[in-house]
């Protein structure tokens, strides 16, 4: 038994120093090879906090890279259950980097009703299916939140868990499921802020003014604004990363997640490239009109390196297109309809009151089956080609809840948005 | 001075008129009944005619001028002696002393003798009944035409008609569009639209196409009583016009001829054009018509009529006195049809902005 107890701490302490980085002592993701960024860091934890504020459950993700000193990675899992979980009520979540295996460790009462195998399947599925290790992470706190939240209204039954849990893993799938079956795995509070200039564009005293601005302009407008630069795509097309930096991260004000999102590319090869995605009021009231006009304002500065002339187009024109019209003017405008509906109805009646009509034919006096045909002749004129320019930005189908086209994004919602590159 | 021809009761000498129900000439006096036939047979046994009399009027201190007493008749009531005055095409009206029936039956002798007339079927009572129906569920009705409403003043006429038969040859021509080919690119849409040019060419019968022969009515509402029933003619008989109003043409038949012949231009124009089928649009380039066989007859077409004047201007009402259609614009307030459609207008504005609040639209 002594011999037992002295491995394990042996491994513990093995394990403090190999797999955890000292930073990240007090974080529920261990990620001892520095797969994520801090920012990734920072919002995977907000996750963590929020379910254990939320359900009193402890959850934790482990990117394990080297577990040689065990024979299983379920060994290892336990170990960092029984070290690292200092409360009863825990699910931990290994990934083991090196034999690309993956295992689940949860307390005997909430595997029981809880995350049965079912609902342990589908957070193993989303997670494989996730295109970064930082979504695949995202993926497995929502899962637990999401099993946890059935758990709370009662819903222990296994099958009703395992559904729920599907349906959500299904969303994280590239497909074009409906929104509201996979809005589920997107964050439901901001984990970042509204500037996040990780291709260090700007100033910090620039970063400093537009957040001040964006923060204005979402209270305001109850519409967040934001502003991402970056460098690298990670593989996706700018319209699919703006999309999910903004779905995962939790953007938009409000239930309804109302915003809107500029993402700045500044590759490494020269690529330049502007994309807005649109949600919720703010897809509803930009339309492709408002975003093309957007998209050139900021490309007309940015090229230049023009980025707070750029940023400022950028703040200035989405205001203008979200700007609430004064209650006045919808006013005088439901008032003019109506004039026009009444006046077209008293003038219908009127016109019940004119019954002399000068007759344009003589169709009554037509003496029945006389009409003969002595002559038919069709002759070919001349063929001539009508071109009419299709509209614009038709990639999408148009939603009644939108004001230009649209797309669906990874996590199944609707987004409206485009892209310039220069 | 003119012929004057009244018809009188066999049994009692009194003047009698056409009855609708019976379709006979009744005695109001006497309540005797006979055939209008009879009638006529009566005027022949009689000489032919009243009694004319030849009086010469004389004033020391003016007289009718030449223009004053172009388009007049001065005639004189056979039950009463008095003077009738009426205009040049006045066929038939009453004594404005004795309230006899009298038919000028010189206006309707030779040539100007109509070849056939529809009877009256419906009486004056069915006519002001047709009037109130017409009235009922108007809306916007100048309130100030309802007080001058003198429905007791609709009275029966016959309105002088030319009948045009006729087979009517046509040649029309057509362009006919239809899109043949639908393409895109990522740009474009493209429509390919085929033009024919198309001949039609074609024959139809037209049977008594009406055109009124009167210049005191107008065509536009003669046109909207239509149609008569022609079948239900018969001969012209002055005994039918016992108890109405009547006039004489003064619109000639070849007058008339270019009305009748737009209505069946048109009416060829449009069956041949029923037959260009196949094509998105069709146009009407030209369009030619030959009458072939054509003839025309006369005929004195039974209406109900009221004028009611409102505002300086006379409103014409008219039914039918065969199959008792009724048509008439009815003066609108418009300064009413603007109030009440804007009050209602603004009763819905301001609903649909509640609503649309309401739901959060706005």
């Amino acid at each position: 038994m002594k011999k037992i107890i002295t491995t394990l701490l042996v491994a513990v302490f093995a394990l403090s120093f190999m797999l955890i980085p000292a930073s990240a002592d007090d974080f529920n993701t261990l990620d001892p090879t520095g797969l994520l960024t801090e920012d990734e860091m920072l919002a995977l934890e907000q996750l963590a906090v929020d379910i254990e504020a939320e359900y009193g459950y402890f959850a934790m993700m482990c990117f394990a890279e080297n577990t040689d000193g065990y024979e299983t990675i379920r060994d290892f899992g336990h170990d960092l259950y029984d070290n690292f979980s200092d409360k009863e009520d825990a699910v931990i979540f290994v990934d083991d980097l090196n034999q690309s295996l993956c295992d689940f460790f949860v307390s005997e009462d909430y595997e029981e009703y809880v995350f049965t195998d079912d609902v342990t399947t589908a957070i193993f599925n989303a997670y494989n299916e996730a295109e970064t290790y930082y979504l695949g992470a995202v993926a497995f706190y929502n899962g637990v939140a999401s099993a946890l939240e059935n758990a709370r209204i009662g819903a222990f039954e296994e099958t009703t868990a395992s559904e729920e849990i599907t349906e959500t893993a299904a969303g994280t799938q590239h497909t074009t499921a409906a929104p509201e079956e996979t809005t589920e795995f997107v964050a439901t509070e901001r984990l970042l802020p509204l500037v996040v200039d990780n291709a260090d564009v700007l100033t910090d005293e620039e970063e400093a003014y537009f957040l001040e601005r964006c923060q204005t302009f979402t209270d305001e407008y109850k519409c967040e604004i934001a502003i991402v630069t970056i460098t690298d795509l990670e593989g996706k097309t700018v319209q699919e990363y703006a999309d999910d930096f903004y779905d995962y991260n939790g953007y938009g004000y409000g239930e309804n997640k109302d915003g809107l999102l500029c993402l700045y590319l500044d590759g490494e090869e020269g690529q330049r490239n502007a994309t807005l995605t649109t949600y919720g009021t703010a897809q509803k009231n930009i339309g492709d009109d408002e975003i093309e006009d957007i998209l050139l304002a900021i490309a007309g500065s940015a090229k230049f390196g023009e980025f707070k002339d750029a940023f400022d187009w950028y703040i200035n024109l989405s205001e203008e297109a979200v700007k609430p019209v004064p209650p006045l003017f919808w006013f005088l405008i439901c008032l003019a309809a109506g004039l026009v509906i009444g006046l077209i109805i008293t003038n219908t009646m009127a016109s019940k009151n004119y019954s002399v009509h000068k007759k344009e034919t003589a169709a009554d006096y037509v003496r029945a089956g006389t009409l003969m045909i002595t002559g038919r002749n069709d002759i070919f004129r001349n063929t001539r080609v009508n071109v009419t320019p299709k509209p614009k930005n038709n990639s999408g189908g148009k939603s009644s809840d939108s004001n230009g086209s649209t797309h669906t994004s990874s996590s199944g919602r609707s987004h409206g948005g485009g892209s310039i590159s220069f | 001075m003119s012929t004057l021809l009244q018809q009188k009761c066999p049994n009692c000498g009194g003047s009698v008129s056409f009855d609708t129900g019976a379709q006979k000439l009744k005695c109001p006096f006497c309540d005797s009944e006979f055939a209008v036939e009879a009638a006529e047979g009566q005027q022949t046994a009689d000489g032919g005619a009243a009694a004319v009399d030849t009086i010469s009027w004389q004033s020391d201190t003016s007289e009718w001028t030449t223009d004053e007493t172009t388009g007049m008749r001065v005639y004189m009531c056979n039950s009463c002696s008095g003077e009738v005055v009426a205009d040049e095409t006045t066929g038939a009206t009453s004594c404005p002393y004795c309230g006899s029936t009298v038919v000028m039956k010189g206006q309707f002798d030779g040539a100007l003798r109509p070849h056939i007339v529809i009877p009256f079927k419906l009486d004056k009572e069915a006519a002001k009944k047709a009037f109130k129906k017409h009235m009922t569920g108007k809306k916007f009705v100048a309130r100030a035409f309802k007080d001058d409403n003198k429905i007791d003043e609709i009275k029966g006429v016959y309105v002088p008609h030319w009948l045009f038969s006729c087979q009517a040859e046509g040649q029309v021509s057509f362009v006919a569009e239809k899109t043949t080919k639908r393409w895109s690119d990522a740009n474009n849409n493209y429509t390919e639209i085929t033009e024919y040019d198309c001949y039609r060419s074609g024959n139809m019968i037209f049977d008594n196409v009406p055109v009124d022969g009167s210049t005191k009515m107008p065509d536009e509402l003669m046109e909207s009583l239509e149609p008569f029933n022609v079948n239900e003619a018969v001969p012209f008989n002055v005994g039918y016009l016992s108890g109405y109003l009547a006039d004489k043409f003064d619109v000639d038949a070849t007058s008339s001829m270019p009305r009748a012949n737009d209505r069946i231009r048109q009416s060829i124009a449009d069956n041949l054009r029923k037959t260009v089928d196949g094509y998105d649009s069709v146009t009407t380039i030209q369009s030619n018509m030959t009458v072939l066989g054509g003839d025309y007859k006369y005929a004195l077409y039974p209406v109900w009529l009221l004028t009611i004047k409102h505002k300086d201007k006379d409103y014409v009402f008219a039914m039918n006195g065969q199959t008792g259609k009724f048509v008439g614009n009815i003066p609108t307030d418009t300064k009413k049809v603007k109030t009440v459609g804007a009050l209602i207008g603004a009763g819905i504005g301001v609903a649909l902005w509640a609503v649309l609040n309401l739901i959060g639209l706005i």
